[in-house]
């Protein structure tokens, strides 16, 4: 660390005194504006690359698709553009272009293919693209690819009339993601700094020579493509060379030949220090970006991975706190080097997403110690400084928690307006033992995409695999198997004026979803199957404990955990509704459902009284009443049963969670009224948010009631917002009050929450002129989006969403 | 069973007394300040409240009213015919969106118990409790009390809000109920006093001076002295005086709560009439040139 020996500070000085600002940084605001403001660019240089190769190959059906995976990757990363980008610590990037759109024509590429001329002027995430590009795509990419891609291979396979392609295609009951990704997954990097790349390929060669032909083959893909993260490396620190032989600047040429080192060095062997440690996790970042899509890719636990060459380099002296925070700072602000790719119609499910890889911070060791490290202070104090919306910071919050670390959270959390969010121990770990997890690697978990718990590098969680539309199950049931959009697509459950108890009505519902579950996972399973022939994936395999073992990829369940997540979409709006009904139809015989049914027919219009009736006078999830939470505890078990009873096709199981980043917007569009108090095309609630209009009793209420749900019955996460008025926390000893709530809800069993600390009158500026806020975050469910990305039906729920102030 | 009359409970509340607080507001007080925050507090009975900006103009009110106290809508409202203070709740129970609604609700020690308890988390992780406020909690003493010795032997950290007029004789209880006392002064003068509140003042100094006495040097227990900041105490010379008498008792800190219009909306929600007051808000440069008179004590803005 010698090219960067500059630093005032030194490890044993106070945290306090030790924060950064971008004036002690040469580049570093530079940089991170570029990052912010800069166009974002869609990048075709992988899509080529692959294309040609398979073109040359003749298709997909050359070779067997795991060595053909492996070749086609290695031949690109040994092609691929290696970028060091100006005054940048780290070589390497996702795409060609500093910040750019990964193309990935075998997934949703083809869903860009009309948009091509006109997402570089649409209204929100515009995209920038070349004429020569599209030229490129139109005519020798994209027709490749027509008869290839997930759609194509799933609607050849299951034809189409198959009711799960159908439904899939209506995006009005479920959303399996497939066709987008698998990701959502947390590399094993802890084994990449290890033993390095090359360790890895001497355990996968030294297993060949007792494995059947068919795992040697699959551990040959593995090597092939392990080999392209190692010349992808090559290339990177010739580069660096090359660079630095023309570069004036005598300071950066001592740092790009320091990077060169470095490219040479790892990952392909064990770093033995900081700078090297996070080098090598990028450059195999860029490696697995290349193989499969970047959405919900997870980074796992930064603190731990990096802390012990942070020790070890500043007790040596070789690189003091400041120089840590930097490489720290370049690493966050290259990791949103890349954004999802997002058709228009998408953009409506997912606004203003990012990539949502997640890292997380805090926690316990595999003995249940408490694991806050000195790392984990310089994650938050980098946090704290940049403001970016990429990665998407959790924090574990543990009883043992040093009071420090909760107070810096409380900090950042105030500072950035929404970032960590938090996710408790306590109830987290049993949790995952619940679905089989050993309590040491449950211990070791961390949240994947946007807040899915998972045991890092040693599982195939895919915990995004289905999103879940709860209320459209109900709309089914008052609509005996129609919904108002979409006819006969459910279970014909009978009219529900035949229903003489409120028992027949909740038992219809149950019915309802246990219906459309069985279509949307064989569906996914049916995906799975494709996605195992299109998109194996050996690299990723390769680093994912387990496959060594079990001789097994990824997709046929090779990894050592296996399961599959589900997003349940909307269940405060079904437990509402629910409630509604019992209370309006069957307990106090207020109205009859028929005429319930005609007033939500006619989204309430002729029914002021009835509508106010439900939002005022009958109880909604989220007040602390138990006769109401108590629904959604036994929807919650229902759900878990009911999940957890169907395997997927890697011999795993679904897990339910409670999430729906923006698509809770999408479903609300396509639902009419609810007996909730929802009108027609309202957005559902977000996450297990509770419904805004009905939350009287103030934010410990909503603790109370989210405290009371099983979260041992939630394995794939859930998410809850707590919008708290910046006006609140007016000085030092009402900060800690915000300290003192948060904890104490994890205290009472609560499972996660995330905040937005913001004036609403800041939101509406921001409405108005979004040129002038440019960075205001804010955290929509389990990511955070910048304001200005979001269309304007969630940039108004945002603001209308109760304020929990005084 | 006695019961206590209150007119709101609210939870999460960060600004009176330490950590977090949940809030109960009794009603009735012995004063009648002229800018009173919670005017619907001060008249010891339920009353109706009518929020116009609410109504849906439904008539449910009026079809459901036994004593035809309401003509179509609340705007046409017979006061004398209305049985609300005999505790008739017809009316707000039928009105849908809660343009209606009383102040003033019979509840027992533990059914309020049920309600504070929900919270006890947030108040042992924050070092907060449960606060009387009011009106004047000392009003309903007999209830207060039970309720605040419920609190203290479930381990909750009890506090009331006062503004110091009440029996001498109570002073030994509200040190045995209360961890915390929040003293509200309003002036030290007793002819502006009566004129500003309607009562005199030495009473309430006198209990100041009891209550300080006991709570010298108690271990958990303290009392905060706050005042009201309005036109008709904050001259400086007014502030000076109040500076030295605190002194005086060996009291080194306060806390203004500065005067906001907030409650004009409620006079006209409750059909009071009260003196209109021509003083509006405190701007920023006002509260720290006030702030400023001080020297000797520390001063705290806000509750």
């Amino acid at each position: 660390m010698n090219a960067m020996n500059t630093s005032h500070f030194n490890s044993s000085e106070n945290i306090e005194n030790n924060k950064f600002r971008y004036d002690d940084f040469k580049h570093l605001r530079e940089i991170r504006e570029y990052m912010v403001n800069d166009k974002q660019e869609l990048c075709i240089e992988r899509s080529r690359f692959i294309t040609n190769f398979l073109k040359e190959k003749g298709g997909l059906d050359y070779e067997e698709e795991n060595i053909r995976e492996a070749e086609c990757l290695k031949n690109y990363l040994q092609k691929k553009k290696a970028n060091i980008f100006p005054h940048e610590l780290l070589a390497g990037s996702t795409t060609a272009k500093r910040k750019g759109i990964v193309f990935y024509p075998e997934y949703m590429g083809l869903g860009m293919w009309p948009e091509l001329a006109t997402m570089s002027c649409r209204k929100n995430n515009k995209y920038m693209i070349t004429i020569e590009d599209i030229y490129e795509l139109d005519q020798e990419i994209l027709p490749f690819w027509m008869d290839k891609n997930m759609l194509e291979l799933i609607r050849r396979k299951v034809g189409d009339d198959n009711r799960g392609l159908r439904l899939q295609t209506l995006m009005f009951l479920f959303m399996c993601s497939k066709y987008v990704c698998q990701s959502h997954t947390i590399p094993n990097y802890q084994m990449v700094l290890d033993k390095g790349i090359v360790g890895i390929i001497e355990e996968y060669k030294e297993r060949s020579t007792v494995s059947s032909p068919e795992q040697n083959k699959l551990f040959k893909s593995f090597i092939i493509s392990l080999e392209g993260i190692i010349e992808y490396s090559n290339n990177l620190s010739k580069e660096a060379l090359r660079q630095a032989s023309q570069v004036n600047d005598e300071d950066r040429r001592i740092q790009l030949e320091k990077m060169a080192a470095i490219c040479k060095k790892v990952p392909a062997n064990p770093p033995t220090h900081f700078w090297e440690a996070v080098q090598s996790i990028w450059s195999t970042m860029n490696a697995l970006y290349q193989e499969q899509n970047n959405v919900g890719f997870s980074i796992g636990r930064i603190d731990q991975l990096l802390n012990p060459y942070y020790q070890k380099d500043i007790q040596l002296g070789l690189m003091s706190r400041k120089e840590a925070f930097e490489i720290l700072a370049h690493f966050w602000l290259k990791i949103g080097d890349n954004v999802p790719m997002i058709p228009e119609m998408g953009e409506l499910l997912f606004a203003g997403t990012g990539s949502n890889q997640a890292i997380t911070i805090g926690g316990c060791d595999k003995e249940g110690k408490n694991a806050v490290n000195d790392v984990t202070y310089l994650v938050l104090d980098v946090v704290e400084l940049l403001k970016v919306r990429d990665p998407n910071l959790n924090a574990r919050i543990r009883k043992d928690d040093p009071p420090d670390y909760t107070r810096r959270i409380t900090e950042v959390i105030m500072n950035t307006g929404a970032t960590p969010s938090l996710i408790s121990d306590q109830v987290t770990i049993p949790a995952l033992e619940k679905i089989g997890i050993n309590l040491e690697d449950a211990r070791d978990y961390a949240q994947v995409g946007c807040l899915e718990p998972s045991s890092p590098g040693r599982t195939c969680p895919h915990t995004g695999a289905i999103m879940f539309n709860l209320i459209g199950a109900l709309e089914l049931v008052l609509n005996d198997g129609n919904m108002l959009k979409a006819k006969n697509i459910g279970l014909k459950t009978g009219n529900i004026l035949d229903f003489e108890t409120f028992d027949q009505f909740y038992g219809a519902v149950k019915q309802q979803i246990k219906f459309i579950l069985e279509i949307a996972t064989t569906f996914n399973n049916d995906l799975g199957k494709i996605l195992k022939y299109l998109k194996p994936q050996p690299l990723l395999s390769s680093l994912t404990e387990g496959t060594l073992d079990s001789g097994k990829g990824l997709l046929e369940g090779g990894a050592k955990y296996n399961s599959s997540g589900i997003a349940y979409i909307a269940l405060a709006d079904l437990v509402d509704s629910i409630y509604s009904v019992k209370k309006l139809v069957y307990d106090d015989k207020i109205i009859s459902f028929k005429k319930l049914h005609d007033a939500l027919l006619n989204d309430f219009k002729e029914n002021d009284v009835l509508y106010h009736i439900i939002i005022n006078k009958i109880a909604h999830f989220g007040n602390g009443i138990k006769e109401v939470d108590d629904i959604a505890v036994d929807l919650i078990n229902f759900l878990y049963d009911e999940s957890r009873r169907i395997s997927n096709y890697r011999g795993g199981y679904y897990n339910p969670g409670y999430w729906s980043m923006t698509i809770h917007s999408g479903f609300g569009k396509i639902t009419g009224a609810m007996p909730n108090g929802k009108k027609s095309g309202e957005p559902l609630t977000s996450g297990l948010t509770p419904f805004s209009l009905g939350q009287k009793s103030g934010p410990t209420a909503v603790y109370n009631s989210l405290a009371y749900l099983p979260a041992e019955k939630m394995p794939n996460g859930m998410a809850l917002n707590m919008k708290f008025n910046k006006t609140l926390f007016i000085n030092q000893d009402k900060i800690a009050l915000f300290t003192s709530l948060f904890k104490a809800y994890f205290a009472k069993g609560g499972m996660q929450c995330q905040f937005i600390i913001q004036d609403a009158d800041d939101l509406k500026k921001a409405m108005e002129k979004p040129e002038l806020y440019p960075d205001l975050m804010v955290r929509i469910s389990g990511y955070t989006a910048y304001f200005i990305d979001l269309n304007k039906h969630m940039q108004k729920e945002i603001i209308e969403r109760a304020l929990m102030e005084l | 069973m006695i019961k206590g009359l209150i007119f709101d409970i609210e939870k999460y509340a960060i600004h009176d007394g330490p950590g977090i607080r949940t809030l109960v507001f009794f009603k009735g007080c012995p004063l009648n300040c002229l800018w009173c925050q919670n005017p619907e507090s001060i008249n010891p009975n339920p009353e109706l409240s009518y929020k116009k900006s609410k109504c849906i103009n439904c008539s449910k009110c009026s079809e459901s009213c036994p004593e035809h106290a309401i003509i179509k809508n609340p705007r046409n409202f017979i006061k004398n015919k209305c049985k609300v203070q005999d505790g008739c709740r017809i009316c707000s129970k039928a009105c849908p969106s809660t343009a209606l609604e009383i102040a003033g609700q019979e509840i027992t020690v533990d059914e309020l118990l049920t309600i504070i308890l929900e919270d006890k988390e947030y108040y042992e992780s924050s070092n907060g409790g449960v606060t009387c406020s009011g009106g004047e909690p000392t009003f309903q003493w007999s209830f207060v009390k039970k309720f605040l010795l419920a609190c203290k032997s479930n381990g909750i950290s009890t506090a009331i809000e006062t503004c110091g007029y009440f029996n001498p004789q109570i002073t030994e209880e509200i040190f045995e109920a209360c961890d915390i006392v929040l003293f509200d002064l309003k002036h030290l003068d007793n002819k502006i006093h009566v004129k500003i509140t309607g009562r005199q003042n030495e009473m309430i100094l006198k209990n100041l001076e009891n209550l300080i006495s006991i709570f010298k040097d108690v271990d958990n227990k303290k009392i905060i002295i706050r005042m009201p900041l309005v036109p008709y105490n904050d001259s400086k010379q007014h502030l000076l005086r109040i500076e030295e008498f605190l002194i005086e008792k060996e009291i080194f800190s306060l806390v203004l709560l500065p005067y906001n219009s907030l409650y004009k909306q409620k006079l006209i929600n409750f059909r009071l009439k009260r003196t209109k007051l021509k003083i509006s808000s405190y701007s920023k440069e006002q509260l720290e040139t006030i702030k400023n008179y001080f020297k000797n004590i520390e001063i705290s803005i806000g509750g």
